[in-house]
């Protein structure tokens, strides 16, 4: 009878370990991971970092940033930290190896867009899969703003961390996904995609609709709410370093400009955010339409390759006019204005 | 009366040919019957495997059987999520 019963669980826990193995594997090659090697080999040289999620991974072009840089032969070395599909709490973790591995950062650029600087960090099952894994391969820092003061929080990040088929579960699902994908095409014209996904999916990023953006934007604005904690944790982190920290707004299409940011409630949400960064001695950058053609977005939010030369040079410009002035500064239109507070 | 009753009633007045009368080979059945037992068996509504799959009731078999079974629940489950992100 025991031998009934041990054998089978002796062997589909055997099944369960190399699917464990598999995924450990498969994850080996996932953004994630080849950011974590860039984080753990960062040149010593480093005096910039970008930082956001995929839209500073595609916005971003540190060669161009650096070309325009106009303070002579002190242009910093950038690189380009941004991760697709991450949170204020992944790129928080995200600074605070960048630090650790090299202390000298100058500069850091964190990319935003719409309400992302004041939404509280959501650490559910569910959401932590992808690249927002990340956090699972710091439990304790990531459970301190999804479950702060909660043990059991943090306990089941630590626990989860420890089996790959957990931690890393969606590392098989793409293949799974890309072949769903295949089959649902099967007779149909083929659907859009560049490098981060389905063109098309990308629209679920921005808001549903009109009112839905003026009411969360209301919430925010009404309620005076503060920078979300991982974002204040990731300015006091620079700050501690010596580190200057720009908040620029990333450019947008013509649609989503002409759609949310034309609205009033943008004008009063960018002056509660710019209030805020004077607050905290932040760069405040208001970069989201200085990118005018649709033709340099790949999708409704990410800027393609042209696009991101454009705007990396005219951000390296502006930010070595700034960066040389000694108090926070706030940025419209490209026209700057110094505000000594 | 119900349809489903007069169904029964015609049913057993034989007036309503089971569909599987119309196969005419015998071994074509005996297949049909031996692969619903195998599944029946597989899926717990037998308690006795079907004849030739004594292999089914082995330990073994059993272990590779839930081992299998659970490694493709964790590898399909994400259906239901937000997977807009692939690495390409």
């Amino acid at each position: 009878m025991k031998r009934r019963l041990f054998i089978p669980i002796a062997i589909a826990l055997v099944i369960l370990l190399a699917y464990n193995l598999l995924i450990a594997h498969a994850a080996k090659k996932t953004q994630r991971r080849h950011l974590l090697s860039a984080l753990n080999s960062l040149p010593p040289s480093t005096d910039c970092v970008f930082l956001g999620n995929s839209l500073i991974e595609a916005g971003c072009d540190a060669h161009a940033f650096e070309l325009a840089w106009s303070r002579g032969d002190s242009a910093p070395m950038a690189v380009n930290l941004g991760l697709g599909a991450t949170t204020p709490v992944e790129h928080f973790l995200i600074l605070k190896r960048a630090f650790e591995r090299q202390a000298k950062i100058k500069y850091v650029i964190y990319g935003f867009f719409d309400d992302q600087l004041n939404a509280a960090p959501d650490g559910v099952w569910q959401d932590l899969i992808g690249n927002r894994a990340f956090s699972y391969y710091f439990p304790k820092e990531a459970a301190a703003f999804y479950t702060p003061h909660s043990r059991l929080g943090e306990w089941r990040l630590e626990m989860t961390q420890k089996l790959p088929m957990l931690a890393e579960r969606s590392s098989l699902w793409d293949r799974v996904e890309l072949f769903r994908r295949q089959l649902d095409e099967i007779g149909m014209p083929k659907q859009k995609v560049n490098r981060f996904g389905r063109v098309g999916d990308f629209n679920a990023l921005e808001a549903k609709d009109v009112p839905s953006f003026v009411q969360r934007c209301d919430a925010i604005v009404e309620a005076r709410k503060g920078f979300s904690a991982p974002l204040q944790a990731m300015i006091d982190l620079a700050h501690e370093h010596g580190a200057k920290f720009f908040l620029v707004e990333m450019p947008m299409s013509p649609k989503h400009l002409q759609t949310f940011y034309s609205l009033p409630v943008w004008a009063e949400m960018r002056s509660h955010l710019q209030s805020l960064a004077r607050e905290q001695q932040v760069s405040y950058v208001t970069a989201s339409d200085w990118v005018t053609e649709a033709t340099n977005f790949e999708d409704t939010v990410h800027l393609n390759e042209s696009g991101a030369r454009f705007f990396s040079a005219r951000l390296g410009t502006t930010l070595s006019q700034m960066s040389s002035e000694p108090k926070n500064q706030l940025v419209a239109n490209g026209k700057q204005t110094v505000r000594q507070d | 009366m119900s349809e489903f009753q007069q169904s029964q009633q015609a049913e057993q007045a034989g007036n309503i040919e089971h569909p599987t009368s119309n196969i005419q080979h015998p071994s074509a059945l005996a297949t049909l019957s031996w692969i619903k037992h195998f599944f029946d068996y597989l899926g717990a509504s037998r308690e006795e495997p079907p004849p030739g799959a004594s292999f089914l009731a082995s330990p073994i078999w059993l272990g590779i059987w839930w081992g299998v079974l659970i490694g493709l629940i964790l590898l399909f489950c994400g259906q239901t999520s937000k997977f807009i992100y692939i690495d390409f």
